[in-house]
C-alpha cells in the first residue's frame, strides 16, 4: 500500500516586503508526496518551489495550513526535531571541519555512539564514492566532490525524506548528467523520498517518479513525467517542458469522451477530447509538440491540415520546418532523418500536408 | 594531447624570453627593483629602530664616555632585580584579564550587531566607533568622573544610602586600571569578531539546525569555531598593545597601579638611564612575541589562516 509521507494542506507562505508590499510566495496548495518516490518540484526562479522546500525542512513558517510528515503535525517542530535533511544549493559544507567531521555532525549532535558513528560515517563515504577523503577539508575538494560530501552527510541521519534544493545547479554539464544518475541509483538504493527542487526540466524528466510544475506561487500540474510532457493541462506546463506549438482555434462541435472538431482557419480537424470546461463556439489553444508533426505529400487521402513550408533547417539528427497553416499562424515540425525521410524532403515554398495523431494534441484550458 | 605539449613548452619558454628583451632589464634586477620599496619602508620603520634599541641595551651609558662601552650590565640588573621581574608579570597579568574581559564584553555585542541588529547595523557600528574619534586622554579622565571620591558611582551609591562615605579605593588602583582599560578596547574587539561573524554563510546555520543541532549547539559547533579569527585577532588587538601601557596607569593607577610601561618611561625621561629602558623594552617584547607565534600557530592548526571559504 503506498503511504503518504509528506501532506501538505491548504499550505500559504506569504512575504510582507520593506515597502508594505505583500508577496505571495507560494499560494494556497494542497500536496501530498509518497513513500519512496522521487518527487520533484519544477519551475523557474521566484515560482515558489524553494519555499515550499523550505516550509518542509522547518526553515520558514506558513503563513497558513498545516505540514504533516508521516503523519504528524510539523507546524510546531522547529527543523532540528524533523525527520528531514537537505542537501543545499551550494553545500553549505562546514569550512572548519574536514570531510568526515562533517558527515559526522549529525550523529555527534544526536550523541550516537562513536562506534556507531564511525561505522555510518565509513559506510556514507564509500556509498557517495569517497572513502579515503576523509582527511580533507572542504576547500580542498571540487564541487562534484562537496556535492557528494553534502549528499553523504545528509544520508548518514537516515532521513525519512531528503530535501534536495538544485543540488546540482553549481556543476557543469557533463558532471551534472552523471550526477543526475548517480543520485537516481542512489535513490533506489537506500529507497529515502527525495523532494527534489530543479528549474532543468530536462533533469525533472530524467530522476522523477513525480513531478509538480509550479509558476508564480502556484501548482500547476503534479504528474509523471511522461503525462507532464505528454498531457500538460496549461499553456505555462507545455511551454516550460519542451518546445510546443501553441495554435489557436476555434471549437466547432464537442462529442463528449471522443472527439473535438476544432477549426484552423476554414479546415476543421478532430481533436481527443479531454479537457473539460470548453464550449461549443470557444476560441482555444491546441497545443501539439513539433515531433509529433509529420509532414506529407499533399492530396493524399488522409484528412489533415493543408500548409506551405516557410523555413527549412537542418539540425543533424533531425529537420525542422516551420509551416504556414490555415488561419494565418506558423508551426515547428521536427522530423527525424531516417531512412524513410530523405534529405531534402521538402523545400522553402512546397504545399505538404500537416499530418498529426488526434491523441497528441492536446486543447489547453488557458 | 601530446601535440599541445609539444608546441606549449617553447611557447612559454619564448614569453620569458621575449619579456625580458623588451625591458633590457635582467629578471635578477627586476626583482631587486620590484621589493626595494617594501624593503626600505622594512628597514626604516622596523630594522632600523630596533637595532638601535638593541645597541642601546649593551653600552653602559646613552650619553658620553660611557656610550662606547659595551656592557651586559642592563641585563644582570633586570635579572637580579626581582622589582622589574615582578612588574613585567605583573603587567602580563593585567593585560592578560583585561584583553578577557574585553572579548567577554565584545563578542555579545559582536553577535547582537552581526545577527539580530538587522538595518540597524551601520547607526550602532557608527555609535560604537564614536567614543574611538575622541581623545583617548579625554576618554580615561572620563573614568575619574565616574569612579574618583566625588565621582558619579560613589555620589549614587551615597544617594540611595548604601553606603554612608565615598569608598576612596576605586581610583588609583590596579581594578580602576582594568575598567578603564577594557572599557577602552572594546570597540577595537567588537570589530574584528563582528567581521568575522558577519562572515559566516547564513545556510550554515539552517545545515547545523537541520542535521538536528539545538541552537546551543549550533554557537559551539559552528558559530564559535568559524568566528575564532576574530577573536584571535581581537585578543592580539588588546593583549599586545596592553603589556605596554603607561599613560592609563600612570593616569587611574596611582602607586598601586603601575605597569611595566611606566617603569620603561621612567628610564627614559626622568631616570635618563636609555640602556636600562631599552633593556626592558626588549624583554617585554620578547615575551609578547611568544603569545604572537602561538597563535599563529594555532590559526594555521585550525585551517583558519589563507584559502577562505573557497
Amino acid at each position: 500500500m503506498v503511504k503518504n509521507i509528506i501532506e501538505l494542506e491548504n499550505i500559504s507562505k506569504v512575504y510582507r516586503e520593506k515597502s508594505g508590499e505583500v508577496v505571495q510566495a507560494l499560494q494556497p496548495a494542497n500536496l501530498t508526496i509518497e513513500e519512496g518516490e522521487f518527487f520533484t518540484l519544477l519551475g523557474p526562479s521566484g515560482c515558489g518551489k524553494t519555499t515550499a522546500l523550505r516550509l518542509m525542512a522547518g526553515f520558514i513558517q506558513p503563513s497558513s495550513g498545516e505540514i504533516k510528515i508521516q503523519g504528524k503535525s510539523m507546524n510546531q517542530v522547529p527543523p532540528y526535531r524533523r525527520p528531514v535533511n537537505m542537501v543545499f544549493q551550494d553545500y553549505a559544507l562546514f569550512p572548519h571541519l574536514n570531510v568526515e567531521q562533517n558527515v559526522a555532525f549529525g550523529l555527534k549532535v544526536k550523541r550516537v555512539g562513536k562506534q556507531e558513528i564511525d561505522e555510518r560515517v565509513l559506510k556514507a563515504l564509500e556509498i557517495v564514492q569517497l572513502s579515503g577523503y576523509e582527511q580533507r577539508k572542504p576547500r580542498q575538494l571540487s564541487g562534484g566532490q562537496k556535492q557528494r560530501v553534502a549528499l553523504a552527510r545528509a544520508l548518514v541521519n537516515r532521513p525519512a525524506v531528503l530535501l534536495l534544493d538544485e543540488p546540482l545547479g553549481a556543476l557543469d554539464l557533463k558532471l551534472r548528467r552523471a550526477m543526475q544518475l548517480e543520485l537516481k541509483t542512489l535513490q533506489q538504493k537506500v529507497g529515502i523520498t527525495f523532494v527534489y527542487v530543479t528549474h532543468d526540466q530536462e533533469e525533472a524528466l530524467t530522476m522523477s517518479d513525480r513531478i509538480a510544475v509550479m509558476n508564480q506561487g502556484r501548482i500547476l500540474q503534479v504528474d509523471s513525467p511522461m503525462n507532464i510532457y505528454e498531457k500538460p493541462t496549461t499553456r505555462f506546463v507545455a511551454d516550460f517542458v519542451g518546445e510546443t506549438n501553441f495554435l489557436t482555434a476555434k471549437i466547432n462541435q464537442i462529442v463528449p469522451g471522443e472527439v473535438v472538431k476544432v477549426a484552423f482557419g476554414d479546415k476543421e480537424v478532430d481533436v481527443r477530447h479531454r479537457t473539460n470546461g470548453v464550449h461549443r463556439g470557444d476560441t482555444v489553444t491546441v497545443a501539439i509538440r513539433p515531433e509529433k508533426l509529420t509532414l506529407m505529400p499533399p492530396n493524399n487521402q488522409y484528412e489533415a491540415l493543408p500548409a506551405v513550408v516557410s523555413e527549412v533547417t537542418f539540425l543533424g539528427t533531425d529537420t525542422r520546418y516551420i509551416v504556414d497553416i490555415p488561419g494565418g499562424e506558423k508551426a515547428a515540425v521536427r522530423i527525424q532523418n531516417t531512412g524513410f525521410h530523405r534529405l531534402p524532403a521538402y523545400q522553402v515554398g512546397d504545399t505538404v500536408t500537416l499530418g498529426y495523431d488526434k491523441d497528441d494534441a492536446q486543447i489547453l484550458s488557458d | 594531447m601530446s601535440t599541445q605539449n609539444l608546441t606549449n613548452t617553447p611557447a612559454v619558454h619564448n614569453r620569458r624570453g621575449i619579456k625580458e628583451q623588451l625591458t633590457g632589464i635582467p629578471r635578477r634586477r627586476q626583482l631587486i627593483a620590484l621589493i626595494s620599496p617594501a624593503s626600505l619602508w622594512l628597514f626604516f620603520l622596523l630594522i632600523l629602530p630596533l637595532a638601535t634599541l638593541v645597541m642601546l641595551s649593551f653600552v653602559k651609558t646613552a650619553f658620553g664616555e660611557g656610550s662606547t662601552v659595551l656592557t651586559l650590565e642592563h641585563y644582570r640588573a633586570f635579572l637580579q632585580n626581582t622589582i622589574y621581574q615582578r612588574l613585567l608579570w605583573r603587567s602580563l597579568g593585567i593585560a592578560l584579564l583585561v584583553t578577557v574581559l574585553t572579548l567577554l564584553f565584545s563578542y555579545p555585542v559582536a553577535y547582537f550587531m552581526a545577527y539580530f541588529a538587522g538595518e540597524r547595523q551601520n547607526l550602532l557600528l557608527t555609535i560604537l566607533i564614536i567614543p574611538a574619534w575622541t581623545s583617548f586622554l579625554l576618554r580615561v579622565l572620563a573614568w575619574r568622573l565616574i569612579l574618583g571620591s566625588n565621582g558619579l558611582l560613589n555620589t549614587f551609591l551615597m544617594g540611595i544610602g548604601i553606603i554612608q562615605e565615598p569608598i576612596t579605593g576605586l581610583f588609583f588602583s590596579t581594578p580602576a586600571v582594568i575598567i578603564t582599560l577594557v572599557y577602552i578596547w572594546i570597540p577595537f574587539a567588537v570589530l574584528p569578531i563582528y567581521v568575522s561573524l558577519q562572515r559566516i554563510e547564513g545556510n550554515l546555520f539552517e545545515a547545523s539546525a537541520d542535521l538536528g543541532a539545538r541552537p546551543w549547539q549550533t554557537f559551539w559547533k559552528v558559530i564559535f569555531p568559524l568566528s575564532l579569527p576574530g577573536i584571535l585577532a581581537a585578543f592580539l588587538f588588546v593583549f599586545i598593545p596592553t603589556v605596554g601601557e603607561y599613560v592609563t596607569p600612570a593616569l587611574v593607577g596611582g602607586p598601586n597601579g603601575l605597569m611595566i610601561g611606566n617603569i620603561i618611561w621612567d628610564q627614559f625621561s626622568r631616570g635618563l638611564d636609555w640602556p636600562m629602558g631599552a633593556t626592558l623594552s626588549l624583554m617585554m617584547m620578547l615575551i609578547v612575541i611568544v603569545p604572537l607565534f602561538l597563535s599563529s600557530g594555532l590559526a594555521e592548526r585550525l585551517g583558519l589562516t589563507g584559502g577562505g571559504d573557497e
